[in-house]
């Protein structure tokens, strides 16, 4: 048995068969397929300035019947080649929105040329040489890590946490820690996590001891005799250059149950706020500096995943 | 700083250190462990790690919390993820903590600073520092977009769209690269697109691509790239308009497994939106998720079940969390009076019920977006089918017949710059639903006559029914009128039934043809009313007027299965319609199901374009050229050289200068008929200076061509002796396109049939395949190539198929067949071929 295909030649359109599209009928009121649009033309003598503005009208034009085929391409609508349709009033209509929403895009203050997106965006170099950089984990550079200046007394968490919040962390035990059977299984399992923890510091003692010394003059730290589980640290490529301290604490989390779902915002939940019309939207914003440890967030599985071939 | 709660702290302890070395560290020996045995200390952590899995929990409820106490509101005033957007008309402010991140927002520039401050003030006297603060402006950059607040539009920050984008543009290109490479971008692109979910339905092959070849670099396959260059185009869209208006009615829709029905109502613009700006997917964010059905008729009964009893304790309730109720669609709003029906569709072609209802939804929105009003607006739909709603609300599908869907309604929602808000209600308040089933009784219909074939074949006979009680039903279901009139013939004798049906089926061809929806939307007034009753009548009629009913009574012995059947010598009853329409609907099977069986364009002929129609029958008589073919181990005959020389002659004096070369190229090449359509100008390579001849360079592998075997890059030479002038000719083809033969399968075919008409044969004495069979046969008859250079040359890959198309035996037999006239005249053209051909060069020259 074989899968039915359409040959090519059956798409290609014949010379003089009648086009099935509205040229003529004025009945016409589907959407699909979208014309493209005629290139404006700019007229002879016209200023400098108006050349300009044509050109740059033609140019969103351009882009507009870009989208108009790739649009056309998504409703698999079919456009006849070499066929100028007569555009319906809701087809114009739709030009001009695609316009619009062009317009409105606010353009980059600092471009940057493809070479540069793809090295940022992809991690991965044009060329062929296969020299892919496909994690940001970096060694320990003293000068370069950025840590927190926690100071003193760091705020107890029960002091910040309306009720539930405080009942959770008063009974932690039961409430976040998994019990000794549940633990016992995962033990029995045998399926440990082994830490990565920075070369540098891993193979130079003496660096690991200034690097600690550091933590402890920033009051991260305090020492005990009797450990319970270990998380080891290790350094990110910050946008600054700089570098992040993180904490791997997979094997810590296993013995913790998963934290309750909790409703928080996203970056997609401004597309639900909902403005009156005539009314202007303000915004005011904050930041709490150092507010947990390596204040920022991060999904520790995902590094680990792209440097596990390290 | 957070700080870590003591009773954990000990877990996160980082590597040991000697405890002779931290004492040189100035720290006093009181906060110092005792000196054990090993003379080791742990480093342990007094503050809360991110990544700990419950810190971001922690960080998010204290922060939370501290803005919710520090202004007094509740916390219905915070913007999250599975709840509606606060409402802001009444100049309230809504919160939008985020982890350390603060943004106040709301249409009082006054209110916004006020709250604002008094939370910075609360955080400060917590002992938080605070920083990065900007004060109410109506420009800002939050979560990773940008807030314009005087066109009320979020959209990427400029500078991280302009990357992605150019980076799709790039993939566009189909570069090699890897799969991991691809989902990086991917994740970014994802990002952006939660603003416009339905972007996301663009991403298909790059998901597949990343999954197969995820550590090595590739060459990015086509279909792949056409996605990035899509994106890279459509991204520029991703912006949400947040002032956008709700549209002044909302839709409903249903679909049948024969039809599709919509349905609308005029609404407040406040109802809409109490509906229309949840969104389904949420529904499984909240703890009850289970059972719509029961919830939203308020059928839960504790008494059949048990997890609806409400707990005899009291459970706590926490504020941060969503309700335990994930609120439906009012049924107050689904009063059928209140709705109107605004078409209903039959669908001819069985799908699956969730590609059904798909559609429905598509045909919703399109035809209210036929308007230019409903431009640039939140639309509401209701729909019953669950999954529908959660992919409309998902934005994509891993089922790529859904992703169709979705990628319609993407493209309606981008072009007119709408947003579909789809809700779920339940079946038995659907207004829809009885107008999507009105062809319902139809479509049972068939599917009896269905199940009878495919009993007949399982018992080893073609639909013929062994059951007799079984074989009334069937009849009286599907020919009433036999019942109560019994079996009537036309006066001429002929099949009256046929006539009729042939009748109805040009006048819904016709009506179809001038509806460019194509086949998968008949308009209602198409297939309802009179002409559905008419349809039904003369399907009665169809089977009233023979001897031989559907079940198979009257019909020479049985075959085994339908395989056998099609193999048989037709002979028999090639003539019967009962067996033609047996074939046909066999042959529906087979497109039903998209497959078909190997050969099949011999056992049914050119009809390759025009699959029989599910319903009504089409005219079995199109098909009788096509069935005599059927013939068991019978192969096309090779035309004689003359023959050609002669049809092309012919095309030539008629100034048919291509399908003359198109034909005389199929015959030297040994060509199918697609492959020297599919032939451009630049695969006709000319000879270097000195050497050979033309060539032809088949299926070239930069245009992602392939032979019907999968093989790209082919070549042959033009090097026959009969016609060493062909590549020149082909070069002076006239055209217009970039295609070498620049004339489509149908003029191409037309021209054939006039030829062979003027030469005093039938139209059907051979069809454009035979020249396939011919070129081998006429080379091996003369002896100009060996077998093995036959084989190479019309690609086969068995010994097999070359004994199927090299017949030079039978080259002398079919010219014998040839009338007398007709010989002697190809036998001349023969000799003027090479002249004219020289003639149309040298005049192109």
């Amino acid at each position: 048995m074989e899968r039915v295909d359409s040959p090519q030649w059956l798409t290609r359109l014949p010379a003089k068969v009648p086009t099935p599209f509205h040229e003529q009928d004025d009945r016409w009121r589907e959407l699909f397929p979208l014309p493209t649009s005629q290139e404006r033309v700019t007229a002879p003598g016209a200023s400098v300035s108006s050349r300009r503005r044509c050109a740059q009208v033609r140019k969103r034009e351009k882009e507009v019947n870009s989208i108009v085929k790739c649009l056309n391409e998504m409703y698999c609508a079919a456009v006849p080649p070499g066929k100028a349709m007569q555009e319906t009033s809701a087809q114009r209509s739709s030009h001009h929105e695609i316009f619009k929403q062009l317009g409105r895009l606010k353009q980059p203050k600092i471009r940057c040329n493809t070479r540069e997106a793809i090295k940022e965006l992809l991690h991965s170099p044009v060329s062929y040489n296969g020299d892919e950089n496909m994690t940001t984990v970096r060694p320990y550079e003293r000068s370069l890590v950025s840590l927190p200046n926690c100071g003193a007394d760091p705020i107890p968490l029960h002091e910040v946490l309306d009720d539930d919040g405080r009942e959770v962390l008063k009974g932690a035990a039961f409430s976040m820690l998994l019990s000794e059977e549940e633990w016992g299984e995962i033990v029995e399992k045998g399926d440990f996590v082994r830490p990565y923890m920075d070369s540098r510091l891993q193979s130079d003692e003496t660096l690991y001891h200034q690097f600690a010394k550091d933590l402890w003059e920033k009051g991260m730290i305090d020492f005990t005799q009797q450990p319970g589980d270990l998380v080891t640290p290790f350094f990110v490529n910050k946008k600054d250059g700089r570098l992040r301290f993180i904490l791997d604490c997979r094997g810590v989390n296993r013995r913790f149950k998963p934290p309750p779902p909790m409703a928080l915002a996203a970056g997609s939940s401004w597309a639900q706020v909902s403005v009156p019309a005539g009314s202007t939207l303000y915004c005011a914003q904050s930041d709490i500096k150092d507010y947990a440890c390596f204040a920022e967030f991060f999904a520790v599985s995902f590094l680990f995943a792209s440097f596990a071939t390290i | 700083m957070l700080a870590l709660p003591s009773s954990l702290q000990s877990l996160f302890c980082l590597p040991a250190l000697p405890r002779s070395e931290v004492a040189t560290w100035g720290i006093n020996s009181t906060d110092l462990p005792e000196t054990s045995s090993s003379g080791w200390i742990w480093p342990r952590l007094r503050v809360v790690p991110m990544g700990w899995s419950w810190a971001m929990y922690f960080a998010q409820r204290a922060h939370q919390h501290l803005c919710l106490q520090a202004t007094g509101l509740g916390m219905d005033r915070v913007l999250v993820e599975g709840r509606p957007s606060p409402d802001l008309s009444d100049s309230e402010v809504a919160l939008i903590p985020y982890a350390d991140n603060l943004n106040v927002t709301g249409i009082s520039a006054q209110r916004v600073q006020e709250v604002k401050d008094l939370i910075v003030k609360k955080l400060r006297d917590t002992g938080f520092r605070v920083h990065e603060e900007t004060e109410a402006q109506s420009t800002v950059q939050s979560l990773g977009f940008l807030v314009d607040g005087i066109t009320g539009t979020i959209q990427p920050v400029p500078e991280r769209l302009d990357r992605v984008v150019r980076c799709f543009a790039w993939l566009g290109k189909a570069p090699r690269i890897s799969g991991r490479a691809i989902e990086r971008l991917l994740g970014h692109a994802v990002h952006l697109c939660m603003l416009r979910r339905e972007l996301l339905s663009i991403f298909r092959s790059l998901y597949d691509f990343i999954h197969s070849s995820y550590k090595v670099r590739t060459k990015l396959w086509p279909s792949a790239a056409k996605e990035a260059r899509w994106a890279s185009h459509l991204m520029k869209l991703c912006t949400c308009d947040l002032k956008r208006p709700w549209s002044s009615s909302i839709t409903s829709s249903d679909a049948s497994l024969s039809g599709i029905a919509v349905s609308r109502r005029d609404i407040s613009t406040a109802e809409q939106a109490l509906h229309g700006s949840y969104k389904e997917t949420w529904r499984y964010k909240y703890k009850m998720h289970s059972k719509p059905r029961d919830h939203a008729l308020s059928k839960l009964d504790p008494f059949e079940d048990i997890s609806t009893v409400k707990p005899v304790k009291n459970e706590m309730q926490d504020p941060f969390a969503l309700d335990e109720n994930f609120p439906e669609v009012d049924a107050n709003i689904l009063s059928p009076e209140d709705w109107h029906d605004v078409f209903a569709v039959r669908m001819s072609f069985p799908e699956p019920i969730t590609v059904l209802e798909g559609r429905g939804v598509v045909a919703a929105f399109r035809h209210k977006l036929r308007s230019r009003d409903e431009f640039n607006r939140k639309h509401l739909h209701l729909n019953d089918n669950l999954s529908v709603v959660l992919l409309c609300s998902k934005g994509r599908s891993s089922s790529f017949a859904m992703l169709r869907t979705c990628r319609r309604l993407a493209a309606l929602a981008l072009a007119t710059d709408c947003l579909f808000a789809v809700r779920w209600i339940p079946s038995e308040l659907n207004v829809s639903d009885r107008a999507s089933r009105q062809w319902e009784s139809l479509r049972r219909q068939e599917q009896l006559a269905d199940s009878t074939h495919a009993a007949g074949n399982a018992s080893g006979c073609i639909p013929w029914i062994k059951n007799e009680e079984l074989k009334e039903e069937v009849d009286r279901l599907c020919y009433p009128n036999r019942f109560n009139r019994g079996t009537q013939r036309s006066s001429s004798g002929r099949w009256v039934g046929l006539k009729q049906e042939k009748k109805v089926n040009k006048t819904v061809e016709a009506k179809k043809s001038e509806d460019p929806r194509g086949e998968d939307c008949i308009s209602d007034d198409q297939v309802g009313g009179e002409n559905r009753s008419k349809e039904i009548q003369n399907s009665d009629a169809f089977g009233e007027v023979g001897s031989v009913s559907p079940s198979g009574d009257g019909l020479s012995s049985p075959h085994e299965g339908t395989g056998n059947f099609c193999k048989e010598e037709p002979s028999e009853f090639e003539e019967h319609p009962e067996v033609r329409r047996g074939l046909l609907q066999v042959c529906q099977q087979f497109v039903r199901k998209r497959i078909r069986p190997a050969g099949w364009h011999k056992d049914l002929g050119g009809n390759h374009r025009q699959p029989p129609r599910l319903w009504p029958q089409t005219d079995a008589t199109a098909n009788s050229s096509s069935l005599a073919r059927v013939g068991k181990n019978r192969a096309r005959p090779p035309l004689p050289w003359v023959l050609v020389s002669a049809l092309a002659v012919n095309m030539m004096q008629r100034q048919q200068h291509i399908a003359a070369m198109a034909i005389l190229l199929m015959f030297t090449a040994y060509l199918r008929p697609g492959e020297a359509m599919d032939l451009q100008v630049r695969d006709l390579i000319a000879p270097m200076p000195g050497q050979g001849g033309f060539s032809l360079h088949l299926h070239p592998a930069e245009r992602r061509e392939q032979s019907k075997v999968g093989l790209s890059d082919e070549s042959l030479l033009l090097n026959s002796p009969l016609m060493p002038w062909l590549g020149p000719a082909l070069q002076f083809l006239p055209r217009k396109t970039n295609y070498l033969l620049d004339l489509t399968y149908d003029q191409l075919v037309n021209q054939w049939k006039m030829a062979l008409t003027r030469l005093g044969l039938a139209a059907n004495h051979a069809v454009l395949y035979h020249l396939r069979h011919s070129g081998p046969s006429h080379d091996r008859f003369h002896q100009l190539r060996s077998a093995l250079e036959v084989k190479q040359r019309g690609r086969w890959q068995s010994d097999h198929s070359v004994r199927r198309y090299e017949a030079h035996a039978r080259i002398n037999q079919e010219f014998h067949l040839l009338p007398k006239a007709v010989q002697t005249h190809c036998l001349k053209m023969e000799q003027v071929l090479p002249r004219m051909v020289r003639g149309f060069i040298s005049q192109k020259q």
